[in-house]
């Protein structure tokens, strides 16, 4: 079956951003979203996910261009924090359209 | 974390709580603002015991510093307390910074108290050292910090209303009545009673979002 026989919601499902469809990364994206700028911490204590899988979905939101890393020192310890960017942004407010116009009434 | 999608409102929920994780973090669950009430009678009274000269300006200038400075210190600890729990959150967009803008009406309430209750008269010490000049520092502080945040008509409209203020002050440094120095003074009182409903609310909310955040660790983990 080709994309070009589906009906249009269907294939809006269909072309959804896989990079933000994944649960984790999603919840990320939307805490990301929620703020200028998130620390791993707190990102750790709102998605509840462990470091090393933390630390592998951002790394796919970053190659994505949807997060910025920063990192710096507080107190001569590494802070890691990370910043939505403007395209990550926008692909968050498509993937969101996307989905509220292939939900049926 | 489980692995199926979330719903809407979860996310709904974590959006909220990041910000106002946020806004709540920086303005630190509002106990900064109890500890102004703390500053601000000790202020008060110890401006009150300082000479009636420019020795006693000059020590009460002071004061204001030193008390905005221990203000910030034990702001910034209280806020390295929470980081250290949760890490941080910078809320987006900060409509207004109140601690600033507190902070600032702090040393204007402290100005305005030491004016209320010194016989600024005295023609030893200058109007200007005594109320108008840390006046019109105070409103070129906010107005720099209004242009800074939200243009130049605001900062503008700041340092015209502060120096109408100053103005004010100095005219009628020598001709209040009694009546209107209690009224002063009741009206003053309104600030620190305002900060006391303020801090207290404020850090009610901000218990609420620390238990919130604390299930949150307590169910995933």
């Amino acid at each position: 079956m080709t994309t070009e026989t589906l009906n249009p919601e269907m294939q809006t499902i269909l072309e959804l951003d896989r990079v933000i469809h994944e649960p984790a990364r999603l919840v990320i994206l939307t805490v990301c979203n929620s703020a200028e700028e998130v620390e791993f911490k707190f990102l750790e204590t709102t998605t509840g996910l462990s470091k090393g899988n933390l630390s592998s979905h951002i790394s796919k939101l970053e190659q994505a261009g949807y997060v910025e890393v920063i990192k710096a020192f507080r107190k001569k310890i590494p802070v890691t924090s990370f910043k939505i960017t403007n395209a990550g942004r926008e692909a968050l407010i498509a993937y969101w359209n996307a989905i509220r116009g292939s939900i049926p009434n | 974390m489980n692995t199926s999608m979330p719903t809407a409102a979860h996310l709904e929920k974590l959006q909220h709580l990041t910000q106002n994780y946020g806004q709540f973090s920086r303005n630190r669950a509002g106990l900064a603002y109890l500890l102004l009430l703390i500053l601000l009678p000790i202020d008060f009274f110890l401006a009150r015991l300082l000479p009636l000269n420019l020795t006693g300006a000059i020590f009460g200038g002071l004061l204001c510093v030193v008390s905005i400075i221990v203000w910030l210190v034990v702001r910034w600890k209280i806020a390295d307390n929470i980081y250290q729990k949760f890490g941080v959150a910078r809320a987006a967009q900060p409509i207004f910074d109140r601690d600033y803008l507190f902070g600032l009406l702090f040393g204007l309430a402290i100005v305005v108290l030491r004016f209320r209750f010194s016989p600024i008269l005295n023609p030893q010490v200058p109007d200007t050292f005594n109320l108008v000049l840390p006046t019109l520092v105070i409103v070129v502080l906010i107005a720099f910090r209004e242009y800074r945040q939200n243009g130049i008509v605001l900062g503008a409209v700041i340092v015209a209303v502060g120096i109408m203020i100053s103005g004010g002050i100095n005219a009628n440094a020598s001709n209040l009545s009694e009546a209107q120095h209690s009224l002063n003074l009741v009206v003053l009182m309104l600030i620190p009673i305002g900060f006391a409903i303020y801090a207290i609310l404020e850090h009610l909310q901000f218990k609420s979002l620390m238990s919130e955040l604390e299930n949150l660790k307590t169910n995933h983990s």
